[in-house]
């Protein structure tokens, strides 16, 4: 097996998950929608799962709404905001994810004003550039990530909220790469949308929620079916959201553990690319997840890197699985204003709760001996 | 528990698990990465839509993976239209079609695009010369199902697909209840767009696919917007062990359907013989038209519906679709065949699969009966 | 056969709906038959009630219903109630009564009333 760092694209699915939702799929279990005696306990199952994945970050059961994944929730909150109301502006940060970027990106064919919100050089948000935004007219949601799935930076989005809040907007946080990786409170935060995934917290990928509080009005996405009080349609995937549950009971239950393990393997990585020629590390100067990393060597072609990276055994990535393969710079370091040549170099290591430190030693020696060839 | 709701769900395939089961274990990687792991992953997920694209006469580039069929459905009608923009346009469907469809129809009408329902006929079936007649200079698109879901009965969508191909409107077919049951060549049919579901087929739940023509090719406005996944078609990541589970699932439908589909009809008629010869005031619905394999529905005169399910708790049946049973609304296909409410309300809707077998029919067959008995002698007002 | 209560109806409800003891109707009756129906075909319910008067006392009743569990539950419960309460007691019967004894949910309160109805209807049978 290759050495995985790539854990912020995705995670395997915890034996002690897979486990649980063994049963819900070998079991004999009918449509969580049906009145029959099977349906039941699948219903059951459905609501213990919601409890779990609602208590990871803070928020009654109520407000969930299970979806296909962190890109459905993205897709659900802002399109579904929007479709609840008289077209006006949708603000977003300009280093989210292309699920919230290019979903935003779409309100402006229904008569939406969309905007991005800048960060700094670090990948922070650029507060008063972001007052001033709201200040300029009518704002109905603001959507911004908890935590970059690049650089790992973190967002203050209690002080988004505030602001947001302020000016009458709603506030949509992308907590798909956070929850999990550090504490993140739906209720203290003052979110009133979050979306989050499974597959990124070592439960099964095909599913996510979205968190929605009381006061935003929604509209769905899919039509068709009375499931999710009518928010999200379709047959229930139970053995997923079972798995998503307990995924996130572990990913709570483990959350110090984890966050302390990866901390110490990223320094021990840090210090050691430090000591590597024309080594620039994004985001550095900010607060960042613990196990998230990412830098370019100056000279060296992303892509080209993490080809000799692959052949060496060492699966990491330039930055969203989604948009590898496009040959394209982050949008993520452009906007934090880093030149495209430098971007175009960048490699991300994300790490996992079961990597060791002579992993990253590993990975620490490889890329030494590219770096000098 | 006898399970007779195979229409609703179908359990997962034990060898459709076998193949998942390594896409949750050791094989995580995200599809979508470039690195070893992405790409074994990429390679599974190829073969699966191979799998899909063979059970429906399709090619592999013409499989777009979604959640599952509320969403393939979703897709199609949505994705069409946004796609057309077209000032007025027209959507000719029908009054007994998902409520996935349904529904996004109602969502439409509230953006201004017009939508014919049509009835049914007395047999449960939308005709031919109805739909055409329905169609207007505007209509870009016609969705019908394949199989109607509470009574089983055909409609005729593969005489209709070349006289909607003639007029230049596009074809949407819910298959969710044919695929795997019927023969689907869509190399032969010219339908454009057609939504098949995992779970309806013994495949997993949360997994479906929206087959999009490329020639003529069907063009889509995405639904879901983030990555660029599936042609730009229906962004996020995806779930490997999911639909290397439909993949496995299809295939193996498609390999028994020469089986099975005679051999669930066996059962099915011989449900239909007992019941009919031991209960007087009942009705087979449907059973003039062309039906699927896998599909009974009978009212039952002279029982209340839902004391009639209450003691029948043993058999795992359904009143008719799972999705809208919350709901009770009643039945438009049953309306339609001349069942009024109470009626339409003790109907009982049987669907087999691979599993029911001639014991469970008996069995079956043997405390409906009992039940329906007992209840009419429970009645003031039964005749006997 | 016994079927299981698998859409979890009340324990007092489903007892009285999968095993009725009092079905049927009062061919001989040794007294005076009294006989109510009660109920409407647009709630898709209808309660019939037969009772065998003797000196007063209620030698025996019985009961038959079309509708939901609950209806059916009623006319058990009422015809094994009506066998061992006078007609004095008669008056005193109420929905309320009817619906705590079978904890019959909100949303099928119609039921009770209707034997409250039936119950009043053969007190007045009674006074007639």
């Amino acid at each position: 097996m290759p050495v995985y760092l790539d854990h912020n694209a995705t995670t395997w699915v915890d034996p002690r998950v897979l486990d649980a939702m063994l049963p819900y799929l070998s079991g004999p279990y009918g449509n969580a929608s049906s009145l029959h005696r099977y349906g039941r306990a699948a219903r059951d199952a459905v609501e213990t799962a919601r409890a779990q994945v609602a208590a990871l970050v803070g928020a009654q059961p109520g407000e969930l709404v299970w979806t296909s994944g962190g890109t459905e929730a993205n897709n659900l909150a802002i399109k579904g905001v929007a479709d609840a109301a008289v077209a006006t502006r949708v603000l977003y940060g300009i280093t989210d994810h292309p699920a919230v970027m290019e979903t935003a990106e779409s309100l402006q064919a229904r008569g939406w004003g969309v905007e991005a919100v800048a960060v700094d050089h670090e990948g922070v948000v650029d507060w008063p550039a972001f007052e001033a935004q709201l200040a300029r007219g009518p704002v109905r949601l603001v959507s911004l990530m908890r935590a970059n799935n690049e650089t790992g930076v973190i967002q203050d989005v209690a002080r988004a909220a505030r602001l947001a809040h302020a000016a009458g907007a709603w506030l949509h946080v992308d907590a798909v790469q956070a929850a999990g990786k550090i504490p993140v409170d739906f209720t203290a935060l003052g979110c009133d949308l979050m979306s989050l995934s499974s597959h990124k917290i070592y439960g099964p990928k095909g599913i996510g929620a979205l968190l929605v509080s009381a006061e935003v009005e929604l509209l769905p996405l899919h039509h068709g079916g009375a499931q999710e009080r009518g928010l999200r349609g379709g047959t229930e995937n139970v053995a997923a959201i079972v798995g998503f549950g307990v995924a996130a009971e572990l990913a709570q239950a483990e959350l110090d553990t984890r966050a302390a393990q990866a901390l110490a393997l990223r320094e021990r990585l840090e210090a050691g690319l430090r000591n590597i020629r024309g080594i620039e590390i994004f985001g550095a100067a900010a607060p960042r997840l613990p196990n998230t990393l990412q830098f370019a060597l100056h000279g060296y072609d992303g892509e080209a890197l993490l080809m000799q990276l692959d052949r060496k055994g060492f699966a990491v990535s330039s930055g969203s699985a989604c948009a590898s393969g496009k040959g394209e710079p982050s949008h993520v370091l452009i906007g934090m204003g880093i030149p495209r040549e430098t971007a175009k170099g960048a490699v991300r290591v994300s790490l996992g709760k079961d990597n060791t430190a002579a992993e990253t030693d590993q990975f620490l020696t490889a890329l030494k001996a590219i770096a000098a060839a | 528990m006898i399970y007779l709701d195979y229409a609703a769900t179908t359990p997962l395939d034990p060898r459709a698990l076998e193949a998942m089961l390594p896409w949750l274990r050791d094989h995580y990687g995200n599809p979508a990465s470039d690195h070893a792991l992405g790409r074994e992953a990429r390679a599974a997920v190829e073969q699966a839509r191979a799998q899909v694209a063979a059970l429906i006469g399709a090619r592999a580039d013409e499989i777009v993976w979604t959640s599952g069929a509320t969403e393939s459905n979703n897709l199609a009608i949505k994705g069409a239209l946004e796609f057309r923009a077209t000032r007025n346009a027209h959507i000719v469907t029908s009054r007994i079609e998902h409520k996935a469809v349904l529904d996004t129809c109602r969502h439409l009408e509230t953006q201004g695009v017009r939508v014919t329902y049509l009835r049914p006929d007395a047999e449960g079936r939308i005709g031919v010369e109805q739909v055409l007649q329905a169609l207007t200079p505007e209509t870009v698109l016609v969705s019908l199902m394949w199989v109607n879901n509470e009574i089983g009965v055909v409609n005729p969508v593969e005489t209709l697909a070349p006289l909607l191909r003639e007029r230049g409107i596009l074809f949407h077919v819910d298959a969710v209840q044919a695929a795997g049951k019927l023969a689907i060549d869509l190399e032969r049919t010219p339908i454009d767009l057609l939504s098949v579901s995992a779970h309806k087929l013994y495949g997993p739940k949360g997994v479906g696919a929206l087959f999009v023509r490329k020639r003529p090719r069907a063009r889509l406005a995405p639904q879901l917007h983030g990555g660029g996944h599936e042609q730009g078609m229906r962004s996020g990541t995806l779930a490997t062990h999911q639909v290397v589970g439909m993949g496995a699932a299809a295939e193996l439908a498609g390999a028994a359907m020469a089986e099975e589909a005679p051999r669930v009809v066996t059962l099915r008629d011989r449900l239909w013989q007992r019941l009919s010869k031991a209960l007087p005031a009942i009705h087979g619905n449907g059973l003039a038209a062309e039906r699927a394999p896998h599909i009974l529905n009978v009212s039952f005169e002279g029982v209340e519906g839902e004391s009639l399910r209450a003691l029948l708790g043993d058999l795992a049946i359904s009143s008719g679709a799972a999705c809208s049973s919350a709901t009770r609304e009643p039945s438009f296909v049953l309306r339609a065949l001349g069942r009024d409410d109470e009626l339409a309300g003790a109907s009982l809707r049987f669907s087999l699969g691979r599993g029911t077998t001639a014991e469970e029919i008996e069995q079956a067959a043997a405390q409906v009966i009992q039940v329906v008995h007992r209840l009419r002698e429970w009645s003031p007002g039964w005749r006997t | 056969m016994s079927a299981p209560n698998a859409y979890g109806y009340p324990g007092p409800i489903w007892a009285r709906f999968s095993a009725p003891t009092h079905v049927g109707d009062l061919d001989r009756p040794q007294g005076r038959l009294l006989l109510v129906e009660v109920g409407s075909p647009s709630a898709k319910s209808l309660l019939r009630l037969q009772l065998d008067l003797v000196d007063g006392g209620v030698a025996a009743a019985r009961f038959k219903a079309y509708g939901c569990p609950t209806t059916i539950a009623v006319g058990e419960w009422l015809a094994a109630w009506l066998e061992h309460n006078t007609v004095a007691r008669w008056p005193d019967l109420h929905a309320m009564q009817i619906r705590e004894a079978l904890e019959i949910p909100d949303d099928r309160a119609h039921c009770a009333l209707m034997g409250e109805d039936a119950v009043r209807a053969l007190h007045q049978q009674v006074a007639a």
